[in-house]
C-alpha cells in the first residue's frame, strides 16, 4: 500500500485497547477528527472488532477521501471483506430499486 | 405490597420469564407506593431472572416507588446477590477502580450484574468499550474458553449491547452471565427498559410495522430500524445464527408482549417495556468459526 507523506495515522489501540465492541466507538472517533482527508486507520494490536464497528468504518470509508487501513489481523481482514461485500451489495440493491 | 417471588425451574429460561411475568402482572394490577419483594421461595437465581428483576426494581424506583427485599434467608444466596451487586448492578462509570473490581470475578462462574451507560461521547464510548472488553475477558478466563468460542461470545455480547446503545433510547443497559461447568453451558442475558423494537421502528418511520411480533420478526430477519443507512440490520440475525447453529445453544428475544425463542413465538401476556435477549452457549463446540456466520 502506497501512502502519501500527508497521510495521518489514527492508531485504534490508543483509543480502545485490543477490542472494539461498538458502532459508536468508530462513530465517535470520527466525529472528533477535524481533518478527515488522507487518514490511515492503524489496526496494530487490535484482536477483535465487532461487525457493527466494521460496518461503521466501511460507512465512514465510503464518504471520505483517501481513507486507508493498515495492519489488519487476518481474521479481521476476512471479516472486513465479508462486511464490505455485504455493504456494497446493499448499495447496489438500493441503486437498482430506488 | 408484598410480592412473594416464585422459584424458576433450574436451567429453564422460559421458567425464569414466567416468574418475571408473574411479578409484572402483580405490579400492573396493584399500583402501590411501596413494593416488598419476598425471597422466601428463592434458593438460587440465574441471569435472565435476576437481571430482569433488577431492571424492574430500577424502573419502580425511578418512578418514585419504595422498594424493600425480605426473607433472603439462604446465606449462600444472600452472599451471591451481594457479590453480583443486586439489585442496582455494578456501574463502572461510577466506580473509580472498576477494572480491579471486575477482574476479581476472574475464576468465578459468574460476572456481576453490569449496569452500563449508553452515552455516546468519545470518553464514554471509550470507557464502555473497556468495560465490555473486560467483561469478555473475564468470561473467557472464568469459563476457560477456547479462542473460537471466545470470538463467538465476544461477537454476541458486542452486537447485543450495541443494539441497546443504538436503539433503546434509554440511558442504561444491563448485562449478566453465568457459567454452569457441570452442564458445560454459559447463560448470557442483556436487556434494556427502553422504547422496545416496535417503537424503535415506528419512531424511525416504519409505520408498516404494527405490532410486537412483526417488529421482532423484522429485527430477526435483518431489517434495520434506521432508514437510509445501508446494510445495518444484521446484528440480531447473525447473533441468533451464531447462538443457535454455531454454538449449539438457544436464543431468546423479547420485546413488548412477544417472546421469540429459537424459532417459535410465544405470548408473554404482560408487557416487557424494552428489549431482552437471553442466550445459552455451549462450551464444548469444537468446529465453530465466527467468520462462517457473518454476513
Amino acid at each position: 500500500m502506497i501512502m502519501s507523506n500527508n497521510q495521518k495515522d489514527i492508531v485504534l489501540k490508543h483509543f480502545y485497547g485490543s477490542s472494539i465492541t461498538s458502532r459508536s466507538a468508530i462513530r465517535s472517533l470520527f466525529l472528533t477528527i477535524q481533518d478527515k482527508n488522507d487518514l490511515t486507520i492503524d489496526f496494530q494490536g487490535i484482536e477483535f472488532i465487532s461487525r457493527s464497528s466494521l460496518h461503521q468504518l466501511i460507512f465512514e470509508e465510503s464518504r471520505l477521501n483517501n481513507l486507508k487501513l493498515k495492519n489488519l489481523d487476518s481474521n479481521i481482514l476476512k471479516m472486513y471483506n465479508v462486511v464490505k461485500k455485504s455493504y456494497n451489495g446493499a448499495i447496489a440493491t438500493n441503486f437498482v430499486y430506488n | 405490597m408484598v410480592i412473594i417471588l416464585q422459584q424458576p425451574v433450574f436451567g429453564q429460561i422460559k421458567s425464569q420469564l414466567r416468574s418475571i411475568r408473574d411479578i409484572i402482572k402483580i405490579i400492573n394490577e396493584n399500583d402501590q407506593d411501596e413494593y416488598c419483594f419476598d425471597f422466601r421461595n428463592i434458593s438460587f437465581v440465574a441471569p435472565t431472572y435476576i437481571l430482569s428483576l433488577s431492571a424492574i426494581i430500577d424502573t419502580l424506583r425511578s418512578g418514585g416507588k419504595s422498594i424493600s427485599l425480605i426473607n433472603i434467608s439462604n446465606s449462600g444466596l444472600k452472599l451471591y446477590l451481594d457479590t453480583i451487586h443486586f439489585p442496582d448492578g455494578f456501574k463502572p462509570d461510577e466506580i473509580e477502580n472498576w477494572e480491579t473490581q471486575l477482574n476479581r470475578f476472574n475464576g468465578k462462574n459468574y460476572i456481576p450484574i453490569v449496569n452500563f451507560s449508553t452515552a455516546q461521547s468519545l470518553s464514554e464510548t471509550t470507557l464502555r468499550n473497556d468495560i465490555i472488553s473486560c467483561v469478555n475477558r473475564v468470561i473467557k478466563n472464568s469459563c476457560n474458553l477456547e479462542t473460537n468460542i471466545y470470538s463467538g461470545i465476544s461477537y454476541l455480547i458486542s452486537e447485543i449491547t450495541d443494539n441497546v446503545i443504538e436503539h433503546s433510547g434509554i440511558n442504561r443497559g444491563w448485562l449478566s452471565a453465568q457459567y454452569y461447568p457441570n452442564m458445560e453451558y454459559i447463560d448470557i442475558c442483556i436487556l434494556d427498559t427502553g422504547v422496545g423494537i416496535l417503537q424503535s421502528y415506528r419512531s424511525n418511520g416504519f409505520y408498516q410495522v404494527t405490532n410486537h411480533q412483526e417488529a421482532i420478526e423484522n429485527a430477526i430477519n435483518g431489517l434495520s430500524t434506521k432508514y437510509g443507512e445501508i446494510d445495518r440490520g444484521y446484528g440480531l440475525w447473525t447473533s441468533k445464527k451464531i447462538a443457535l447453529n454455531g454454538l449449539n445453544g438457544s436464543f431468546l428475544l423479547m420485546s413488548g408482549n412477544r417472546v421469540h425463542f429459537n424459532k417459535i413465538f410465544y405470548n408473554f401476556i404482560e408487557n416487557w417495556q424494552g428489549t431482552l435477549v437471553s442466550m445459552r452457549i455451549l462450551n464444548n463446540v469444537t468446529d465453530f468459526n465466527v467468520i462462517n456466520y457473518i454476513e
